[in-house]
């Protein structure tokens, strides 16, 4: 049985590292990346991609560790759930972080499964202190068994629970402070939601802890007008971008890269994507320090 | 209502074909009213996202049985294996293992005898290209071996190597199907057997020889040299076996999935 202890934050407030612009690592842009050596700063690995015994994924694995940064983010971590902690996942994941010596380790903020099912899809939970205390405790669990912090993301929803006490951003505060945990913050989840659930983004933005934000995630999205979809097969929407504007100017440099999971472009788009990124943060910037 | 009873009736939801209605409504009294969009039409995004996602898996792990069978077939086989097997793992990388059982089984297939083949073929292939890594024999390991030693050598095949045996023309029909051209389904006069296996990072495949393939086979049993010229008995006369074991020899070092 793992007993949850509390541990001191690695990183002390303002002296987040900040690794710049990156873009997830997929396996259409494997061959692409390492030919042009293009100007990506760090990479993010879906880890459960490398979750594998050996063949192709783990090779160019270690052909990208060797000339990136790498984040390993997760789908399956299954935090909320109430099931029992699946430790051959952990035990499996950790093996692949001391391989891999990723600059941090982040899943969701949700459960994907229950009665030892599967949906692999990422699911909601009402925000209530039912929940603040089974997802934190959880996670010190999980921090204590990989021995480092991780970050939790926000994630997109398209229900909410009559049960719920409070709001998102109040009920990721509260989870991470208990937790002592770091937040992957996703912009374009955040602009999802404030559009399913009809409030404004800029709260969300404003009502998380600054100090706790590791890392941003930037996505496409599928806008069906009375709702959205997060399906990040499309570029980056406008206002998500807007959105990415004001929380540079409210949280300074964060960590930021682009998901792209269906639909690939060609390298080159998305390469032209994070310049209009680092151009949106370079205005940010500039703006305040003003 | 407890967390638990909460996860328990959403996931049933989401399982629940869309026409159960019965599992809809033991949940959708939970969710609150918002916007423009019912608590049914929310529930449903979910219902088809957690469907379209594993037929996406199906897609990408078979992708030329969808298009030997046709739509009629293959989404009901896809929506009945998604009932029938859901996920019980972290990793959906291993969500497909049991359809090229299940298919034997379907109604509409279980007689379908190149749909059955194909698809244990494009399994193989996919288990293949993740299997574990290991060191193949050097071309020149034979030279090395002692004289005495040899009737008792045994050999291991490489993770992932693997031989089927296909009383259709399933590979050359794959073959057509990938390249998006009508392929000529026959049936063999005699089956053929198959082997796959990983060359570094590259899963190749091969048809073999009736002898080759026996002694494969043998070499998977754990049996060694002695046991293999024996076998050589059945097709090569004596003064030749050696030859034909050297040579069948040589030729798994070339192509390295002996370990």
């Amino acid at each position: 049985m793992l007993v949850p202890t509390k541990k001191q934050l690695p990183y002390p407030c303002n002296q987040k590292p900040f690794h710049g612009f990156g873009l997830g690592l997929r396996p259409e842009y494997y061959h692409a990346i390492l030919d042009q050596e293009p100007n990506i700063d760090w990479l993010e690995i879906i880890s459960e991609n490398y979750l594998v015994e050996g063949g192709k994924p783990l090779y160019f694995l270690d052909l990208f560790k060797e000339r990136y940064p790498i984040a390993m983010h997760g789908v399956s971590m299954n935090i909320a759930s109430t099931d029992p902690l699946n430790m051959d996942y952990l035990n499996e994941l950790k093996q692949l972080i001391e391989h891999v010596q990723p600059i941090w380790v982040s899943d969701h903020c949700c459960w994907t499964g229950v009665n030892s099912h599967n949906t692999h899809d990422l699911l909601p939970l009402p925000f209530h202190e039912e929940s603040i205390q089974h997802i934190s405790s959880r996670i010190r669990q999980i921090q204590d068994h990989l021995e480092r912090p991780i970050l939790i993301e926000n994630l997109s929803s398209y229900l909410s629970f009559k049960d719920s006490k409070m709001t998102e951003w109040e009920f990721l505060t509260s989870v991470c402070e208990e937790a002592d945990c770091y937040l992957l913050l996703d912009i374009n989840n955040i602009y999802v939601n404030a559009r399913n659930h009809n409030f404004d983004p800029l709260d969300y933005i404003k009502g998380v802890p600054q100090e706790r934000v590791v890392q941003h995630h930037l996505a496409g999205h599928s806008d069906h007008g009375d709702y959205i979809i997060d399906t990040h097969d499309a570029s980056i929407a406008a206002p998500v971008l807007q959105l990415y504007k004001q929380a540079v100017e409210h949280f300074g440099p964060v960590s930021v890269m682009i998901e792209r999971d269906d639909n690939f472009p060609p390298l080159e788009e998305l390469l032209t994507e994070l310049d209009e990124v680092r151009s949106i943060f370079n205005v940010a910037q500039d703006e305040r320090k003003l | 209502m407890t967390l638990k009873q909460l996860q328990s009736d959403f996931i049933a939801c989401i399982y629940a074909e869309q026409t159960d209605k019965n599992k809809e409504n033991n949940f959708k009294h939970l969710l609150c009213e918002e916007g423009k969009i019912t608590p049914e039409q929310r529930i449903s995004i979910y219902q088809n996202a957690y469907r379209a996602r594993l037929y996406g898996v199906i897609d990408s792990d078979f992708p030329c049985l969808g298009k030997l069978i046709g739509d009629d077939l293959y989404h009901p086989l896809c929506s009945a294996y998604i009932n029938a097997y859901p996920s019980h793992q972290p990793s959906i990388n291993n969500f497909c293992a049991h359809l090229p059982e299940f298919i034997r089984y379907f109604d509409s297939l279980k007689n379908h005898t190149i749909a059955i083949e194909l698809c244990d073929f494009e399994w193989q292939l996919r288990t293949t290209f993740n299997a574990k890594n290991c060191k193949a024999l050097a071309v020149d390991y034979l030279q090395n071996i002692p004289g005495e030693k040899w009737p008792t050598l045994t050999f291991e095949l490489s993770h992932g190597f693997a031989l089927k045996y296909f009383s259709m023309n399933t590979v050359e029909v794959w073959l057509a199907l990938k390249d998006d051209t009508t392929p000529e389904i026959k049936k063999l006069k005699q089956a053929q057997t198959w082997m796959i296996w990983r060359q570094e990072l590259v899963t190749q495949y091969r048809s073999v020889e009736v002898d080759e393939a026996c002694l494969l086979q043998a070499i998977a049993d754990g049996h060694n040299f002695q046991y293999l010229c024996e076998a050589l008995l059945e097709w090569w006369p004596e003064e030749q076996v050696p030859e034909r074991a050297f040579q069948l020899l040589q030729h798994w070092l070339n192509l390295g999935f002996l370990t």
